[in-house]
């Protein structure tokens, strides 16, 4: 079996996923993204046939209708300084090409990929993939997108302690939101909405789901966003956790629901009993919480991705 | 009261809003561009996923959502016109900002909306290119084989396009074809293209959605070119406002 590995060979996630499959003796692809102005690819669709074509790498030919999974952690090539227009074009068209293969192949079965893209898209909006979570059994934080100062310390008389992060999937720093200190900024929403929302306590628990498995990390730390404790000196402690049989199912229903084989679930437990979910990853970062736990994730992915 | 969104230059959207207005509907059109300098927007997500939104236009027109009775959504870029000339790393994340939020706002919205929009565009269904070759293959249209990769120099957007230019013989036209909530809008295309259509919107989960789809038509056949979730709509005249109007209105 051949399995198809796009994104930076030497990031955590993709080399602890190449070296669960290798121990696996599976066939490992790997396209890393630094070289799609180098590499070539050649799709073929014809009418009653299965999607086909040719992948080449510095050191590979791929005839596509081989590759039996797909794990995608791909880096767009526009983020690479150094390349000619003409190189950003060609690279452009190779991700393009690749994203379309990944995108068909497999929906009849025979490939595994984790995860298309367009299953990712729901995490280009927080407010908009909270829509879709709350479908799902788990509850969202109550959470302002304003341009209007007023609103906004309306918002905290009533809510009490706030966070701000990005709207977007673009990656930020939750940070609290200090009314005093921070009045003097609000008049910049102005040309752009932020997304405020209510502070909640409890501990912070990371569910990565694998197929139907699932990996839950609790979080113990005093930092207001626990990957960037060390920043502010705290510091965060990770555990393994067993969580709640109903919990862990409503986990596997959502990423199944959102159509995530592999996912990280970010999860609150408040202290009234409800499960809050922040938002839900499509490409976890998960070698932090497997290295902070033993968690077998890369393993888990590995035997998803060879149907072992 | 119908509300339609479009860019400035949208003008079939403009066309449809005086049509509706004939037809004696309070509707209001709304472009991108306004919303890039409104006075406030107020985006509101509940405990349970319930959302409210107000925005207010430089006007001081207010566009409540739950004052909307529906909406004809073709807004294809985010509202991110006032970063126009800002720092292009800045002008990136506002628009990408701006696009969550406006994403957000639409899905969010209790009224009939055509389109919907999706993660992947604003304006309604935009599977991958190669996505919908194989599902209008699968629902039944004629599709011409497709070639895409680094060796060819049309974006995938354009590859069933040139699949389709290839394969017909002699002389082709271009035509699009209207599909509203899985009806074909057009009474001169052959019925079993019109059927094909139907299952295409079903089988990309667009059955409730305003599409328009590429053909090259020519010697009798009717080969697949692609899709759109922004067609043009004055071709699709008075039955499609009659039918536009109609799915607006329906809860």
């Amino acid at each position: 079996m051949t399995v198809l590995l796009w994104g930076l060979p030497d990031e955590s996630p993709v080399h602890r996923v190449a070296e669960e499959l290798r121990a696996r003796d599976a066939d490992v692809v790997v396209v890393d993204s630094r070289a799609a102005a180098r590499d070539t690819i050649d799709l073929r669709l014809d009418p009653g046939a299965d999607v086909g074509g040719v992948l080449r790498t510095h050191d590979r030919t791929v005839e596509l209708a081989q590759v039996t999974g797909v794990y995608l952690r791909p880096v767009e090539p526009e983020l690479f300084p150094g390349l000619e227009p003409a190189e950003l074009a060609r690279a452009r068209r190779f991700c393009d090409a690749l994203t379309s293969f990944t995108e068909l192949t497999g929906s009849s079965g025979q490939c595994r990929v984790a995860n298309r893209l367009l299953a990712m898209g729901s995490n280009v909006s927080k407010p908009y993939q909270a829509q879709l979570i709350t479908r799902h059994g788990f509850g969202t934080p109550s959470t302002l997108v304003s341009s209007d100062p007023a609103e906004v310390l309306a918002f905290a008389g009533q809510h009490g302690p706030l966070v701000y992060k990005s709207i977007s999937g673009v990656r930020s720093i939750v940070t609290a939101f200090d009314p005093v200190a921070d009045a003097g900024r609000l008049t910049r929403l102005r040309w752009c909405p932020v997304q405020f929302q209510e502070q909640l306590d409890g501990p912070d628990v990371r569910v990565h789901v694998v197929g139907d498995r699932v990996f839950a990390t609790e979080v113990t730390t005093t930092a207001v966003d626990y990957r960037y404790a060390h920043r502010g000196g705290a510091t965060a402690t990770l555990r393994a956790l067993d969580l709640d049989p109903d919990v862990a199912g409503r986990c596997v229903a959502l990423a199944a629901a959102l159509q995530l084989p592999f996912a990280g679930i970010d999860l609150k437990l408040v202290p009234d009993g409800r499960v809050v979910c922040f938002e839900v990853n499509p490409s976890p970062g998960f070698t932090y919480f497997e290295h902070g736990t033993g968690q077998p994730i890369a393993a888990a992915l590995a035997a998803w991705l060879t149907g072992s | 009261m119908l509300l339609v969104l479009c860019s400035l230059d949208d003008t079939d959207s403009q066309w449809f809003a005086r049509r509706a207005a004939q037809a004696g509907r309070a509707c209001v059109a709304v472009s991108t561009e306004q919303l890039s300098f409104a006075r406030r927007h107020d985006h509101r997500v509940g405990p349970a996923g319930d959302v409210r939104t107000t925005i207010e236009l430089a006007d001081g027109a207010v566009l409540d959502g739950e004052a909307l009775t529906g909406v004809l959504n073709r807004v294809r870029e985010p509202p991110a016109l006032a970063w126009y000339r800002a720092d292009p790393a800045e002008r990136d994340y506002a628009s990408a900002e701006l696009f969550a939020y406006t994403l957000s706002w639409l899905a969010g919205l209790r009224c009939p909306v055509r389109n919907t929009p999706t993660p992947q565009c604003l304006a309604g269904p935009a599977p991958d290119p190669v996505h919908a070759w194989a599902a209008a293959h699968a629902a039944g249209l004629r599709c011409a084989p497709v070639r895409l990769g680094t060796g060819t120099p049309w974006p995938p957007g354009d590859a069933a396009l040139a699949g389709a230019r290839a394969a017909a013989a002699g002389p082709v036209r271009p035509r699009q074809v209207l599909c509203l909530d899985q009806e074909v809008l057009d009474r001169d295309v052959p019925p079993a293209t019109a059927s094909a259509v139907r299952r295409l919107a079903k089988l990309l989960g667009a059955e409730t959605a305003l599409l328009g789809i590429d053909f090259l038509v020519g010697d009798g056949d009717w080969w697949f070119a692609g899709l759109t979730a922004v067609p043009a709509l004055r071709p699709g005249g008075d039955l499609l406002v009659d039918r536009l109007l109609q799915v607006l209105e329906t809860p």
